[in-house]
């Protein structure tokens, strides 16, 4: 082999070695990405409903709207509209979040649906007047975008 | 000129390697910065998180009554109690340069300062929003508040 062959393979390993370094930091810097914890949302999706469930509105509690609206069909604006305020809170973060009692008109949903990516959801059954039916409270938080 | 050629052809080669490297180094430091901005982010809102957690685990804010331990529930008299005592020295360990107020929202508005060390320089302050109850023993209901936590560094 003459010396100008030796020097384009000695140019062509080098190149080689140059892509290895740069897919071995890309891959390297692709595993450290660090993924926004959900941990968070999880704990405001929780600590909201629960705080919901327990408050006590002037004339009575507001579970026992939902139950009123889910088992009478009656008083569901008015839980919409409690449930409203007291969901703001989610506004001062900017979060996108979908609140529902399922099996009642009562939907609230701010730039978020079953399309968007959810990050965290938080649900509590309630138990209707009679005792042996339940309502289901959904609060799920999408993704901000 | 052959000679010639051979030599420029060396040092073009030489220039466009430094040129990745420069270039390599630059997208690196970039990614890297940005990495370590969104870890500081991480890690303060961890940190506050974490410091509001102890709030609403203190004695002096926390309801007393029965089969509410699971509940984020702040009592309002010690709530309003606690900002009356005058050394709150011994409370800047733990809560450190920050105020904490209580919103409540429903049934009626109400404001509650419990807690105020706010500097007077500062370079930063966050605010940290958590849904929670506030129990009235005087009435035995329990309202819709916001604890809102600002922190100063």
């Amino acid at each position: 082999m003459n010396k100008h062959g030796q020097t384009e393979i000695i140019g062509l390993a080098f190149v080689i070695m140059l892509a290895v370094i740069g897919l071995l930091f890309y891959v390297s810097l692709s595993n450290n990405e660090i993924r926004t914890p959900d941990i968070r949302e999880e704990q405001l999706a929780g600590s909201m409903i629960t705080a919901m469930i327990n408050t006590d509105l002037q004339d009575g509690k507001y579970i026992d709207l939902i139950r009123d609206c889910a088992a009478r069909s009656r008083n569901c604006d008015m839980t919409r509209d409690y449930s409203e305020q007291m969901l703001s809170i989610l506004d001062l973060y900017g979060q996108p979040y979908w609140y529902r009692v399922e099996g009642t008109t009562v939907e609230i949903q701010k730039e978020c649906d079953a399309s968007k990516e959810t990050v965290a959801v938080a649900t509590q059954q309630i138990t209707l007047f009679g005792g042996s039916e339940y309502a289901t409270i959904i609060l799920s938080l999408c993704r901000k975008l | 000129m052959k000679a010639q050629f051979r030599s420029m052809e060396t040092i073009v080669i030489i220039i466009v390697i430094t040129i990745l490297f420069i270039m390599g180094y630059a997208i690196y430091s970039n990614i890297n910065t940005a990495q370590l901005e969104r870890k500081n982010v991480l890690f303060e809102e961890s940190r506050q998180a974490r410091l509001n957690n102890v709030i609403l685990s203190l004695d002096e804010f926390k309801c007393s009554i029965l089969d509410i331990e699971d509940i984020s529930c702040i009592d309002k008299f010690k709530a309003e109690a606690f900002f009356e005592i005058q050394n709150q020295t011994i409370y800047e360990e733990i809560l450190g340069n920050s105020v904490i107020q209580v919103q409540i929202t429903i049934p009626i508005q109400e404001n509650i300062t419990v807690y105020n060390n706010s500097p007077t320089n500062f370079t930063r302050e966050n605010s940290l929003f958590t849904p929670v109850n506030v129990y009235d023993p005087a009435t035995d209901k329990m309202s819709f508040a916001i604890l809102k936590t600002t922190f100063y560094e």
